[in-house]
């Protein structure tokens, strides 16, 4: 990670390099390279350019493997000085005029490289400025000002680059940080798996062991004996419960549940849970019906055993909270400018849930006061698993409820077609 | 005795075995239990059971090895084998299908009785 981000830093940096290269060459070309020093021929000037350039291309070649991203750079911006150096002390059209050459290779120091590099580019500058005023006595004030204000420039480039990094090294820390944090949720994650198929091997076995009990294959119990044994399995079954859910939330999260989508008649599977429910809610006394589409068929594309699952978990919590009364199941069209839907709600006239938890219903291991109060089963988990299960087929879910006169609970699915035809 | 169905049981977990020999041998199955594959191989071969439920995950020879290695063979081919789990269905059902598992039972989801009354099933099947 830290080698790509250096990388990241100096690519710019080496274009620059190479557009700096470009500006020193046309520049070159630009004023035709014809020397001031009278003993020198404009071809040995040219060939002695040429041949300076040349020995550096060289130099390149052979060290560029050795050294560093840094180090390359850093050798760049010195030949830079070194020829920009050159050409003021030979070539007469390139006066003090243009000392603002030395800013390139100096302010790409500055801006990527460490203080020291940078000083010593800008002495190695100086030492060619001083040789310039030497030899060419013409130099003017207006030269000078220029390079003091190359001096101001790598100055202020320093405080740039030391500001740039503070927000660069930030950065690298809160992306660590994010990270660790993706690491330790992976680890949990990995965690929670891991135990729940650990804990769900001897609870099997428990529960399994309390059936025979509490069944009387192991012998008849007295009553006391026999409502113990009634409690240890019914507390065995909802850890069972518990932990497959924990199990199911997990993968899910992970993404290691696998869907299985098939076209399928959501009617049919509707009718198919709510029949299942007949029993459980005759046993307690209430009503429950089902209010059929006016279509024979709802083609959805899903998962059939993961939608029985939304809603034998709507039906089983309607049941749990509903004292008298009874529940209504609808199966039914919708029409959204996008796209035709299949909504599917189960109404019952239970206790209901107060407003300030109402949006909460489907988040994980939350359950309202009143519910709490009524029923300490259910982990909380139930209704997570089913707005996942809808959410990864393409749908949505949520909750309509008024407190003490019954709660709403629906999930929609996008319909691929509906068969017309009356029953 | 020797009328009455053989079941053999494999699984690494002795409560497993304990608790499923408890209820098979009184709903009138014999039952012989093996923790790992090995001995269950050479179980069968000495006596042929005519129903056996095989965990998936043991060290060694997994569950799917074992039901390979039964189902290769002419002599073992035939007997009905229930994979028998805690890995949900959507993992190993249609692995087991493809070998030729007569069935796929999540430890969690089947109470004994059930599983005793899918046994008592399948070893009807060829009879009738």
């Amino acid at each position: 990670m830290f080698q790509i981000k250096s990388l990241k830093r100096v690519q710019p940096a080496l274009a620059l390099e190479i557009l700096s290269w470009l500006i020193i060459l046309s520049a070159i070309i630009f004023v035709r390279a014809t020397p001031y020093r009278e003993n020198l021929d404009p071809v040995d000037f040219n060939l002695l350019v040429g041949g300076v350039l040349g020995f550096l291309a060289l130099l390149y070649y052979l060290l560029w493997r050795k050294l560093s991203q840094t180090k390359r750079l850093y050798l760049l911006n010195i030949a830079q000085v070194v020829v920009i150096g050159l050409l003021f002390l030979f070539v007469k059209e390139m006066g003090p005029y243009f000392f603002s050459l030395f800013l390139i290779p100096i302010v790409t120091t500055a801006l990527t490289l460490e203080a020291l590099p940078s000083i010593l580019l800008v002495a190695l500058a100086c030492f060619f400025v001083a040789l310039e005023t030497v030899l060419a006595p013409q130099i003017n004030i207006f030269g000078l000002f220029q390079f003091g204000l190359i001096i101001l420039v790598t100055i202020f480039c320093r405080f740039l680059a030391l500001a740039l990094k503070e927000e660069r090294q930030k950065t690298i820390q809160a992306e660590l940080r994010a990270k660790e944090l993706e690491e330790t949720e992976r680890v949990s994650r990995e965690f929670i798996t891991l135990t729940s198929h650990q804990l769900l091997t001897p609870l099997s076995i428990i529960r399994s062991f309390a059936s025979l009990f509490k069944s009387g294959d192991l012998g008849r119990l007295n009553e006391r004996q026999q409502e113990a044994m009634n409690q240890i399995h019914a507390n065995s079954v909802r850890m069972v419960h518990l932990v497959e859910e924990l199990l199911t939330v997990s993968r899910l999260e992970e993404g290691k549940l696998p869907f299985y989508p098939k076209q399928e008649d959501l009617v049919a599977l509707v009718e198919n849970v709510v029949a299942s429910f007949k029993q459980k809610t005759e046993e307690k006394g209430l009503y429950l019906r089902f209010k059929k589409p006016a279509v024979k068929k709802i083609v959805v594309n899903i998962d059939p055993g993961k939608i029985e699952n939304v809603l034998f978990n709507f039906l089983d919590n309607a049941v749990k909270y509903t004292q008298k009364g009874g529940i209504v199941v609808e199966l039914k069209i919708e029409e959204t400018p996008k796209r035709q839907e299949a909504v599917c709600s189960v109404t019952d006239t239970g206790v209901g849930i107060p407003p300030e938890y109402l949006d909460r219903c489907f988040q994980p291991f939350l359950r309202g006061p009143n519910i709490l109060e009524l029923d300490k089963k259910g982990v909380g988990l139930g209704l997570f698993v089913a707005r996942l299960f809808v959410e990864k087929q393409g749908g949505r879910v949520g909750v309509e409820s008024k407190l003490n006169q019954g709660s709403t609970f629906y999930f929609s699915l996008p319909i691929l077609h509906i068969d017309k035809e009356e029953k | 005795m020797s009328d009455k169905p053989n079941v053999l049981i494999v699984d690494d977990e002795e409560g497993v075995l304990a608790m499923y020999k408890i209820k098979l041998e009184m709903e009138g199955f014999s039952v012989f239990t093996a923790l790992d594959g090995q001995t269950a191989l050479e179980m069968i071969s000495k006596n042929k059971p005519d129903v056996i439920l095989l965990d998936i995950i043991m060290p060694k020879l997994n569950g799917f090895d074992i039901l390979k290695i039964l189902k290769s063979d002419k002599e073992t081919a035939n007997i009905p084998v229930f994979l028998l789990t805690n890995l949900p269905q959507e993992s190993g059902g249609e692995k087991g299908k493809e070998l030729g598992a007569a069935g796929y039972l999540v430890k969690a989801d089947y109470e004994p009785a059930v599983l005793a009354g899918m046994i008592k099933e399948v070893i009807k099947r060829p009879a009738s």
